[in-house]
């Protein structure tokens, strides 16, 4: 029944994988979307998964974690996924280079060749946060033409750009 | 792809190859200072050199390569009872230390009547609670110690509206508790004489009052940390400044690691000697072994253990799990665990085939459900009380233990036509998991099936085999 009326009124159901170096903030914007309350957060070992519905658009949403040692288990949840977001730590200049290598690995896997892009530019609130062209040239993404790509400026801790972010995504993805 | 160098097999195998170099040898233990013995290199030695014969990957029956008391072949026992009771190094000094430790008493006493929480619907209230404390405190500057929140028998913080957990009888616990203490009194028989008997009392659960003592003594860190050539081990390497790359990791997952539980709250009395230990022990691993470093698994591991000895003890204890009973689950490429995912879905099959052929149908692959549980050993997953029984068990029998969960959550959770009938598709299948429903995560219910059930060591390992040249192919 339930697919049945989604697809009168044509509900669309998005799958969403939320990738990231570690301590980027992916579960607290995971959480601050679910819940619009800011959680403490336990480092993710495996991934959360949650149903966030925003314009009459399910997103579900797979947060997986960060850390180098557990990357190895990111390809697990390739398949299918429609949009991957990006989550950066604006702030963290030293890792740029790790995180431009880590997002270029990621969108060149077979699996996900047909995934749209979303970088959240995430902590925005720390003063020194770099703004998203600078995040765009040094992750690389101005030279790439032949995908959909978008870099949001956001901040997780008060939830400022998240919804914007979901606004792209659902204005850019084929269901 | 470093496949078969870093499956668990030829990595135990490498660990006995290992000898070397921190401290001194036996030999010299009565006179010699560690400090002046220490060379750069270090690692942990494995005593005893694997015989012809004994079971070569963590499945095996975790007797033959855990207890402590095989190691303590090594030494004739008179020896090694002269040496335990030399001045210079007086075992009993770590248990009086323990006790000192534990004078908050937040694990030991058994009998204080307090509430029993559901965790996991209480993570986020809590820091609600704790931010207000906090601004509170800013505001009226009142001392923490007058408003420490009030905590459960295991040391994490009460929330209010919550069932209280059922307490055991008090004659019972101090019958068991005498039983177990004869029991670590005279180690060495029971675990050669006796092993079924010990087996068969964690399985009932440790006292809480000997947990901590009891888990040393099983998983052998009692034997690495007072007598072999290990135990200066510890002392050098937590001197180390470390490498800064993994301190920073550390760092970052200090105030994530438990934040309901007192010791590792943001504030409060113990929350920073929990944290300052939480990052000693996780560097002193990260010198012992500088090229595998960090992962962010293994900082729930070390704060279980914190929460039930001192630091010193607890490192003994993390090493002895990270080399004997996980070896190579926490490194590079994670190949150990996810054999172990491997291993998992054909037990699945033999145990619950309805399970196995909804997940096959569905595409739910081992690493969407099993890496959480296998690498924290579901101290995220049950239910506090069925986290300690869980781990007396798997001290004592190894990983087959984490097998046993494993395939009875499944099964419980998802094994029925009507529970498959209503979890029809992938997201359905793992929202499920992530939410099993409590009554299968009940202690008596848990340990109840793991009693009932067998796997048979032989098929283990032959399974453990297959699933590493399985994986070999598909990566050559």
């Amino acid at each position: 029944m339930g697919k049945f009326l989604s697809k009168i009124f044509g509900k669309k159901e998005l799958r969403i994988l939320m990738l990231g170096l570690d301590a980027a903030g992916k579960t607290t914007i995971l959480y601050k979307l679910k819940l619009g309350q800011s959680v403490t957060t336990i480092p993710t070992v495996g991934f959360n998964v949650e149903t966030v519905t925003y314009k009459n658009i399910k997103f579900n949403v797979w947060d997986v974690g960060g850390q180098d040692k557990i990357r190895p288990l990111w390809r697990h949840y390739y398949t299918g996924t429609q949009a991957l977001i990006f989550v950066m730590d604006a702030a963290d200049r030293d890792r740029v280079d790790e995180a431009r290598m880590e997002l270029h690995r990621i969108i060149n896997d077979r699996e996900m060749k047909e995934a749209i892009i979303l970088v959240f530019a995430n902590k925005q609130d720390l003063a020194d946060a770099m703004k998203p062209h600078e995040i765009q040239d040094k992750l690389g993404l101005t030279r790439i033409r032949d995908r959909n790509w978008y870099v949001q400026p956001s901040c997780a801790a008060t939830g400022d750009g998240l919804h914007e972010g979901l606004t792209w995504l659902s204005q850019n993805c084929k269901p | 792809m470093q496949i078969s160098s870093a499956s668990s097999n030829s990595h135990y195998a490498n660990m006995s190859d290992i000898r070397m170099t921190v401290s001194c040898p036996p030999e010299t233990f009565e006179d010699t200072v560690p400090s002046k013995q220490v060379k750069k290199e270090i690692s942990f030695v494995i005593q005893r050199p694997e015989r012809p014969g004994e079971t070569h990957s963590h499945h095996g029956s975790k007797r033959s390569s855990v207890s402590d008391s095989e190691e303590y072949d090594d030494f004739p026992e008179e020896e090694t009872r002269m040496r335990m009771s030399s001045s210079a190094y007086d075992p009993n000094a770590h248990y009086q230390n323990h006790e000192i430790c534990d004078t908050n008493d937040y694990v030991n006493n058994p009998f204080a009547i307090q509430q029993l929480k559901q965790q996991q619907q209480a993570t986020s209230r809590v820091q609600f609670q704790l931010d207000n404390l906090e601004n509170k405190r800013k505001k009226e500057q009142i001392p923490v110690e007058s408003n420490h929140p009030e905590t459960d028998r295991f040391g994490f913080f009460v929330m209010d509206g919550l069932s209280s957990s059922p307490q055991l009888d008090p004659k019972v616990l101090r019958r068991r508790e005498k039983k177990w203490i004869q029991m670590l009194d005279n180690w060495r028989y029971f675990m050669d004489e006796k092993f079924e008997l010990v087996k068969a009392r964690c399985r009932k659960g440790i006292p809480p009052s000997l947990r901590g003592r009891a888990w040393k003594y099983l998983c052998g860190a009692t034997f690495q940390m007072e007598v072999s050539a290990n135990r200066f081990v510890f002392d050098y390497c937590v001197k180390q400044a470390g490498d800064p790359k993994w301190n920073e990791d550390i760092q970052k997952d200090l105030s994530r690691q438990f934040p309901e539980h007192e010791m590792f709250a943001r504030v409060g009395k113990f929350g920073n000697n929990g944290k300052n230990d939480l990052f000693d022990l996780l560097k002193a691993w990260t010198v012992l072994h500088p090229e595998e470093g960090y992962c962010q698994g293994q900082a729930p591991i070390a704060a279980v253990l914190l929460m039930h000895m001192p630091v010193r003890d607890a490192f003994y204890c993390f090493v002895q799990i990270c080399h004997k009973y996980l070896p190579g689950y926490y490194s590079s490429g994670l190949e150990a665990v996810q054999v172990d995912g491997d291993i998992l879905v054909k037990m699945l099959k033999e145990k619950s085939k309805l399970t196995y052929r909804h997940f096959k149908q569905n595409g739910v692959d081992p690493a969407l459900y099993m890496i959480e549980w296998f690498m924290c050993v579901f101290c995220r997953t049950l239910p506090w009380p069925t986290v300690l029984r869980v781990w007396d068990m798997f001290l004592c029998e190894g990983v087959k233990i984490l097998f046993k969960v494993s395939l009875i959550l499944l099964k419980y959770g998802l094994g029925t036509p009507s529970q498959i009938k209503q979890f029809p598709d992938m997201p359905a299948i793992v929202t499920r998991l992530r939410n099993l429903p409590a009554e299968i995560k009940e202690e008596e219910f848990i340990v109840q099936k793991i009693s009932e059930m067998t796997l048979n060591d032989v098929e283990m390992e032959k399974m453990h085999f297959i699933a590493m040249k399985t994986r070999q192919m598909r990566f050559d």
